[in-house]
């Protein structure tokens, strides 16, 4: 066998091998032993790889940037003095937690009207108040 | 069902908004106390005794003084005008009544102005106040409450 026939024959088994690596039927049969064997390859979000700097990183950012949530005082708390201060006047009834509202409604000719309610020793208190333009107030 | 028994049965849910009309004109007996507060002075003048620890739970007044009092039957659609200290008057009517309830019209003028114009629903055990409007060196506030 001289130099050029052996030159054929590699490249037959060459051909031969790549068509055959590259079947259709090949790739599927590949596949299949794949998934069969080793299951299904799980997204990269779910491998250690992804999430472990991920996690890391919100939690720096969460003890850099500590989320503060404004400490709320119960309404039913406030005083009359507290919410005329907060600015909390309405013409129609504040609702609280927990109490019936005892005022249909509320108007004034002089100035704005504040109503308020507070449970005190199981009484249902109610205020109906006017603003005369501050005197006395 | 017999045909008597429906003619009944009809009867009964045509007069049954009529019977809370009915008690809705049921006299109801009011008191009012006219207070002043202010922050001159250190002084609880007042009668009743309950409204002491009532008005600090409510108001930050240093001194209450009870200036008048005064006691009302609501019937029907009447009005009821109370002469209060300072000049102002109190226009009472009642509107409706259920139960422990009382449902109230209450307007404060003075001089044919509006002080305050309202519908509240008064408890027997927990009294209503209405205030605001000047008196003397402080405000005026109607602690208002059923007697029954």
């Amino acid at each position: 066998m001289n130099e050029r026939q052996d030159e054929e024959i590699k490249n037959a088994f060459r051909q031969y091998l790549t068509a055959e690596i590259k079947h259709p039927e090949v790739e599927k049969a590949k596949e299949k032993f794949i998934q069969e064997r080793f299951g299904h390859e799980s997204l990269i979000i779910f491998r250690p790889v992804f999430y472990v700097p991920v996690l890391s990183a919100l939690f720096v950012f969460l003890v850099l940037f500590p989320v503060h949530k404004p400490a709320l005082k119960p309404a039913a708390e406030y005083s009359l003095k507290e919410a005329v201060k907060q600015a909390v006047v309405k013409e129609i009834p504040v609702k609280l937690p927990g109490i019936e509202i005892n005022v249909e409604r509320v108007s004034s000719e002089i100035g704005p009207t504040l109503v308020y309610q507070k449970n005190w020793h199981n009484q249902p208190l109610t205020v109906v108040w006017v603003f005369t333009g501050g005197m006395n107030q | 069902m017999k045909l008597g028994s429906k003619i009944l049965l009809g009867l009964f849910f045509c007069f049954l908004p009529f019977v809370s009309t009915l008690r809705a004109e049921a006299p109801v007996a009011i008191k009012v106390t006219a207070i002043s507060a202010s922050n001159s002075g250190s002084d609880f003048d007042l009668e009743n005794d309950a409204f002491r620890d009532q008005l600090i739970q409510l108001f930050s007044y240093k001194s209450y003084k009870q200036l008048k009092q005064f006691s009302v039957r609501l019937e029907g659609t009447k009005s009821e005008t109370l002469t209060i200290p300072g000049g102002y008057e109190l226009n009472l009517v009642l509107k409706a009544r259920e139960d422990n309830k009382v449902r109230l019209h209450a307007v404060i003028q003075k001089e044919g102005k509006k002080f305050l114009d309202t519908e509240v629903s008064v408890f027997g055990a927990g009294p209503v106040f209405l205030g605001g409007p000047p008196v003397d060196s402080g405000n005026l506030i109607l602690a208002i409450e059923t007697l029954g």
